[in-house]
């Protein structure tokens, strides 16, 4: 939106930022947030990839789809070839892309809950192909021992991404502000436009210039490769894969969940999401209620969407522009 | 399973819109919820029910079956003639489907569309507690079980066309028929990618449900 | 039925739309020129809407070509011929809901028309095409905000914003107050004079014959008479149309 409330939220912005950054250096060696921190970011990077999509209102309940491909693609590329991983990366998002192209490709006549149902059912697909192949993806056993991130050098400086956590941390708290930043760039520009006016009336926004065929394309696309980049990431930050969990419907709800929680419609909407939900599940809930503390996670899920409809974002933002 | 189905009904009257997305959403909050309320109380064992019932030989052909899948076979059956003859014959089917097409023009006619709303998730909930036991003689038993099977309804259930019980019956048939076969020369493996593949086709080819839409009456 | 083949602005030659097993035009063959006003009418059913439908790209003919300015737009997507210089308004309006009343403008304004996304005076420009609709002082409102006629004009303003050459106008009249449409017809007049051509289609009668050159009569799926405005409203065919004593035609 055209409106002047970007300067404070840009300086909240920075000092949360600022925050992460400087964090570690506070706090000293303590494993267990690195691992939850890191991972908050992960899924807050992949709920934006989701939204990417989202924002032009096909609900998408099978980005798992990419996501698994996405980590197959980049582990069995890693295993065989023995490429790094900052390559085989990118091969996992282009992957998912072309899944995601597939998609577009037979999906494209589809809108709201038959688009969401077919997302649904595409991600069997993959899924029983690599469980079954197992000559080449070792099936159901998983793919086990995948290299982790290597090491980066820079002159002097070496950093043991593999092994050190707070290198970890860094690296996927840059990776989702790439992320973040994609998602703004689609939100706010003319693009985004397009895509609100495709999502509040397709037929109106055709008639008016926008070529909804290839908004739909290119969001799509856009959605599934950094999807998929997010799976091979996960790939070799897990060390292991198999398809039960790299294609699971749980990967498919969580971004939905995420980005509903925290709103949809916000540049940090989704990331807002994992920030609060995920730490809160992981540290708090898990303390709190060790066998069933995924009941306090579903309580705050159903208690902030009744109060607030349009996540915890929107409310944030009412505070911050006194409109 | 009627008392669930009463709380589900009064907790989703609070949600606000976008109803379908927060729905979903909420939903989901609240599977969370019971399922892993049902994790705390049962533990996450894979439990099994022991069926003691006789086994069939069927005359002719080379068929085995239970007395269990015969019960079940027929109890669905009865369950959906039913349903049909309430919502085809009675008033209260009327007023029912009244309400699914148009809950304004609804109100408008005098229908108390809270009660039918309430009726609604009643006879499902009631539905689904007559499913659940019988599913459970025939397959494993887990707390996370009943995702698969609200996935299958609800996939049922949208593409035969929402509301279009002899298209849900067809649909529930023809996807059980393909599943079964594909077991049966494939093996397990398999069985996801065909259910999978048809259920896409036939979202493509009749997006409408899967029988003819004809002018006027539907149903 | 046709008429005569003329190089029209808009030409339709002998297109047939079906749906299912419904036939909604048959063999239609209709013209255009350049800066004339013609307004379609004929009973619920006839085609109009199909008409307007077939010829912006959001229906496809099963047959027959449609020209605009020298170009074959048959199967041209919405967007293009858009942007060839075809706009028109919906007898549902459609706003875009969440967007404000300007916003709404603004699509138009960026996807529309060359204008540039982010240029100074854009909003001064669709300020601009509010005030052609007296909408002006709810520009910042959300569309879905207001009224159904003030929905209507805002489809013409947005319409407007893709700097169209060729204007349709589906049923502006409709929930109009009399004093309302003697403004539309004004601005109607207003627009062929700056150049554009339009086609209407509208129950209003009167709005149409006071601002058509030409009127073209629909009934199931084909024109069954066009001429001035006088000759058409006095028809014994139209009025039968009409009031629905045209025994009906098998499918």
């Amino acid at each position: 939106m055209m409106r002047t409330g970007s300067k404070p939220a840009a300086i909240y912005f920075i000092a949360i930022l600022l925050f992460f950054i400087c964090w570690p250096f506070l706090f000293q060696n303590s494993a267990l947030y690195y691992r939850v921190m890191t991972m908050t970011f992960f899924y807050g990077a992949l709920a934006l990839a989701w939204n990417v999509y989202a924002l032009t209102g096909n609900i998408s309940l099978g980005h798992a789809a990419f996501f698994g491909l996405g980590a197959y693609g980049s582990a069995l590329l890693s295993y065989y070839w023995h490429t790094s991983p900052y390559l085989t990366i990118p091969f996992g998002g282009i992957v998912g892309a072309l899944y995601g192209a597939l998609w577009y490709a037979v999906f494209r006549s589809l809108r709201g809950a038959r688009f969401a149902l077919a997302t649904l059912a595409s991600v069997e697909i993959p899924r029983v192909i690599i469980d079954n192949w197992e000559s080449f993806t070792f099936g159901s056993l998983g793919l086990i021992g995948i290299s982790s991130l290597t090491t980066l050098r820079f002159g002097s400086i070496v950093i043991a991404v593999g092994e050190s956590l707070k290198a970890q941390y860094y690296l996927l708290l840059c990776f989702t502000l790439l992320i973040l930043f994609i998602h703004w760039k689609v939100m706010k520009s003319k693009w985004g436009w397009a895509i609100r006016a495709l999502r509040e009336e397709e037929t109106a926004a055709s008639m008016l210039g926008v070529n909804t065929n290839f908004i739909h394309f290119a969001t799509l696309l856009l959605s599934a490769f950094l999807t998929g980049l997010c799976g091979g990431i996960y790939a070799h930050l897990m060390g292991l894969i198999e398809p039960p969990l790299v294609f699971s419907l749980h990967i498919s709800a969580l971004p939905l969940v995420l980005t509903m929680f925290g709103g949809r419609y916000l540049v940090y909407g989704p990331l807002l999401g994992a920030l609060i939900l995920y730490p809160l599940d992981q540290l708090l809930f898990h303390s709190l209620l060790p066998v069933g503390h995924s009941i306090l996670y579903g309580l705050m899920i159903i208690l902030t969407l009744l109060f607030f409809p349009r996540g915890i974002g929107s409310w944030v933002q009412k505070r911050k522009t006194a409109s | 399973m009627i008392f669930v189905a009463v709380l589900l009904q009064k907790l989703l009257r609070y949600v606000n819109e976008p109803y379908e997305l927060n729905t979903l959403v909420v939903t989901f909050g609240l599977a969370l919820v019971l399922q892993n309320g049902m994790l705390m109380l049962f533990s996450a064992d894979y439990r099994f029910i022991r069926s003691t019932a006789p086994i069939i030989e069927l005359p002719k052909t080379q068929l085995v079956v239970t007395q269990t899948q015969i019960i079940l076979i027929l109890t669905s059956l009865l369950a959906t003639t039913a349903l049909y003859i309430l919502l085809r014959r009675t008033f209260l089917g009327k007023a029912l489907r009244a309400t699914i097409q148009d809950r304004e023009a609804a109100k408008l006619a005098g229908i108390n569309v809270r009660r039918m709303s309430l009726i609604g998730f009643a006879i499902g909930g009631t539905l689904i507690g007559l499913a659940g036991p019988l599913y459970a003689r025939t397959a494993y038993l887990y707390p996370s079980g009943g995702i698969e099977a609200t996935l299958i309804a609800i996939i049922i259930t949208i593409f035969a066309g929402v509301g279009r019980i002899r298209g849900i019956l067809l649909g529930g048939w023809a996807l059980g028929i393909a599943e079964s076969l594909t077991v049966y020369s494939l093996g397990t493996g398999w069985r996801e990618l065909v259910s999978s593949l048809f259920l896409i086709s036939l979202l493509l080819l009749r997006p409408e449900g899967i029988l003819p839409r004809r002018m006027g009456a539907n149903g | 039925m046709g008429t005569k083949t003329q190089n029209g602005f808009l030409e339709l030659r002998n297109v047939r739309v079906e749906f299912d097993r419904r036939v909604a035009l048959r063999d239609m063959s209709l013209h255009v020129m350049k800066q004339e006003i013609v307004s379609v009418i004929g009973p619920n059913g006839a085609g109009k809407t199909t008409l307007f439908n077939v010829i912006c790209g959001q229906v496809k003919p099963t047959d027959g070509a449609i020209h605009f300015n020298n170009e074959d737009i048959t199967h041209w997507p919405p967007h293009r011929i858009c942007r060839a210089g075809v706009a028109r308004t919906f007898q549902i309006a459609k706003p875009f809901p969440e967007m404000s009343v300007q916003q709404n403008v603004l699509v138009g304004l960026w996807f529309g028309s060359k204008k540039q996304y982010g240029s100074l005076t854009e909003q001064a420009e669709a300020e601009e095409l509010l005030e052609l609709v007296h909408l002006s002082a709810k520009s910042r409102l959300p569309a879905k905000d207001l009224t159904l006629s003030e929905q209507r004009r805002l489809e013409i303003a947005r319409a407007l914003a893709t700097s169209p050459q060729f204007l349709l106008l589906d049923e502006v009249a409709a929930g109009l107050s009399p004093h309302a449409i003697k403004e539309m017809a004004e601005l109607i007049k207003a627009l062929r004079h700056q150049g554009l051509t339009l086609l209407l289609t509208d129950h209003f009668l009167t709005l149409t014959s006071k601002v058509s050159d030409r009127l073209v009569a629909l009934d199931q799926g084909e024109i069954i008479m066009e001429g001035k405005p006088g000759e058409v409203l006095q028809s014994a065919e139209v009025a039968s149309a009409y009031l629905g004593e045209r025994p009906t035609r098998n499918l």
